[in-house]
């Protein structure tokens, strides 16, 4: 499916845009920022949006949108390593149950296992056993989530197996590990691209929910959940604070989910009907 | 139909384990001292060996292990050291909240989801279709806490229509309760929805075009009877397992919720002891949750034996 070809799809392009102004914003931040988002001013506390704060300040007088610029980066960048990680993981414990039958039992049982814990009860649980960190966030959520993605490639690998010329491969004698290089991989790569952008949005909700218990990465470098719970005090005085941090939340989770059915109803059309 | 409830509780069986196996697992992986760390950077050495005997670290992880599989068979999931209470006792007494916001939340999604997934199959690609199914995704791309958040700010700062957190139990006083749980239930009710009504939507469509459907049609059944009865009849399985998920998540949802609301349920209980790092709590929170994740689950795998007798047959 070609770039062009997408991007007529109503939900892809939107939601394309929706994540590329979130993404480009986060990616310049440094640039785009009107203020240093740790520097206090405490002349400023808790000041309404206005010309110069178009988001208002925090109560340390720290600028909301330089904030949550670098919030998003924050978020992002936890939320891309969740997906690498979360694919190659899942993808090989997938691959492995859905080719060998031997440990596809005993492989799936600890999947279900993981997956029977409310996924962001695990993660919390995680990332407080391994101490509140960037690198603990990501590892926690990788493994909440990758046996959903375990799931999925399970699926696609038992689907590739059965067809006809990975039979033909295998009667001709070619090695294992290149029927599943050359003919069971590509076979595989649509479903995992599509579970990945849903997985993409779900890390990115699920560490604003560690952050805003208490369990994200420490400051000063908060995520757009930290900031969240950073403004709850000062709700009644200064809503924007734990308000506007949400809005950006919402673009970029909404722009993944509409990218991922875009790609879902373009790469294979039979997949419409599959559950996330 | 006896043989396959004897083999579904069967199957629970070795996920139970990896779970159980996991939430003790859990404790081996502190990097630091936990009992120096429970017992805060102020007690004296004989605080901390103390706190060490309590919770049995003193010896080696195999026995330790075996002893807590060994409470476990007998109910007992061990003591918090900061309630100074039997960790089941306390998660048990708060239960009932959690179930209840999970459970109200996800029957308020299926009433809402379903029609609305009906609704865009049965105008499929027309404006009703992609209103309803923008609602759904937006629902569900809405961080659930930031929600709470937002209409406590609406609802309860600015309007002073309901309480803005709290707890009053059903007992006590029936409408309070109502208007306690209004906001939180309506959160993650938001959030169930849409994958509800996406997934009922796409069932609905599979089977709109069956033969069965259009003799339904063909004999005269109004539209929406038809969808009401034999459209939802026979998309009811994919359904069903989709409001298994939900409340699984609507589980997760309600105990991050809790915080936002204040209310006095497990998620407070257990997202309390994370902070304050009483291991026997988080231990029996994520096993007690997951325990009824599994519960639920075989629930729903013997209503499909319900909704659909043919699978009363081919198991």
């Amino acid at each position: 499916m070609k770039v062009p070809a997408l991007l007529k799809r109503r939900s892809f392009a939107i939601g394309l845009a929706l994540v590329g102004t979130v993404a480009f914003c986060a990616v310049f931040a440094d640039l785009l920022a009107p203020f240093d988002p740790v520097k206090n001013n405490f002349r400023y506390r808790l000041g309404e949006p206005n010309e110069a704060h178009w988001l208002g300040t925090d109560r340390f007088g720290r600028d909301v949108l330089s904030r949550i610029l670098y919030g998003a980066r924050v978020s992002l960048r936890i939320g891309l390593m969740v997906v690498v990680a979360s694919g190659v993981i899942g993808g090989l414990v997938g691959l492995a149950a859905g080719w060998w039958p031997k440990v596809d039992g005993w492989l799936m049982r600890i999947m279900d296992g993981l997956m029977a814990f409310p996924g962001i009860l695990l993660a919390i649980a995680l990332a407080v056993t391994l101490g509140p960190s960037e690198m603990t966030a990501v590892v926690a959520l990788t493994v909440a989530y990758s046996p959903r993605t375990a799931r999925v490639m399970r699926g696609a690998v038992l689907v590739a197996r059965a067809q006809d010329y990975v039979e033909a491969a295998r009667a001709v004698g070619v090695r294992t590990g290149r029927i599943l290089r050359k003919h069971i991989l590509p076979a595989t790569m649509a479903p995992l691209m599509v579970q990945q952008t849903y997985i993409f949005a779900v890390a990115i909700l699920a560490e604003a929910v560690l952050s805003f218990v208490g369990v994200g990465p420490p400051p000063p470098r908060p995520s757009l959940g930290a900031i969240i719970a950073d403004g709850r005090d000062t709700m009644i005085e200064a809503p924007w604070i734990a308000l506007s941090p949400g809005v950006a939340i919402a673009m970029i989770v909404l722009g993944l989910n509409l990218l991922g059915d875009g790609l879902r109803d373009a790469l294979d059309p039979r997949m419409r009907n599959t559950v996330r | 139909m006896l043989r396959l409830i004897v083999v579904r509780l069967l199957a629970a069986v070795p996920v139970l384990f990896v779970v159980s196996l996991i939430s003790f697992g859990l404790t081996l992986l502190v990097p630091g001292d936990i009992a120096a760390e429970m017992a805060g950077p102020s007690a004296n050495r004989a605080e901390v060996e103390q706190i060490r005997t309590q919770l049995g670290l003193n010896q080696p992880p195999l026995e330790r292990m075996l002893h807590w599989y060994g409470g476990l068979l007998q109910g007992d999931l061990g003591r918090s050291i900061l309630l100074n209470q039997s960790v089941g006792s306390a998660i048990l007494e708060r239960l009932p909240v959690t179930l209840s916001l999970a459970g109200i939340a996800l029957l308020l999604a299926t009433l809402v989801g379903v029609p609305l997934g009906l609704l865009a199959a049965a105008k499929a690609h027309k404006w009703q279709d992609q209103t309803a199914m923008g609602g759904a995704l937006l629902g569900l791309s809405l961080p659930d806490f930031w929600l709470g958040l937002l209409l406590i700010w609406v609802l309860a700062v600015k309007l002073q229509w309901l309480p803005s957190g709290g707890w009053i139990p059903f007992s006590e006083d029936p409408v309070g309760w109502l208007r306690s749980i209004a906001m939180p239930a309506g959160v993650l009710a938001l959030n169930q929805m849409g994958p509800l009504a996406r997934m009922t939507r796409s069932a609905a469509l599979e089977v709109a075009n069956s033969d069965f459907i259009r003799t339904a049609r063909a004999k005269g059944l109004a539209e929406p009877r038809v969808f009401a009865r034999h459209v939802l009849t026979a998309a009811a399985v994919p359904i069903l397992t989709v409001a298994g998920i939900s409340f699984g998540i609507a589980l997760g949802g309600a105990l991050v919720i809790e915080q936002v609301f204040s209310l006095p349920g497990v998620g407070r209980l257990v997202i309390g002891a994370v902070l304050r790092r009483d291991w026997p709590v988080i231990q029996g929170g994520l096993l007690l949750t997951a325990f009824v994740f599994v519960a639920v689950n075989l629930i729903v795998d013997l209503l499909y034996l319900w909704v659909d007798p043919r699978l009363r047959e081919s198991r």
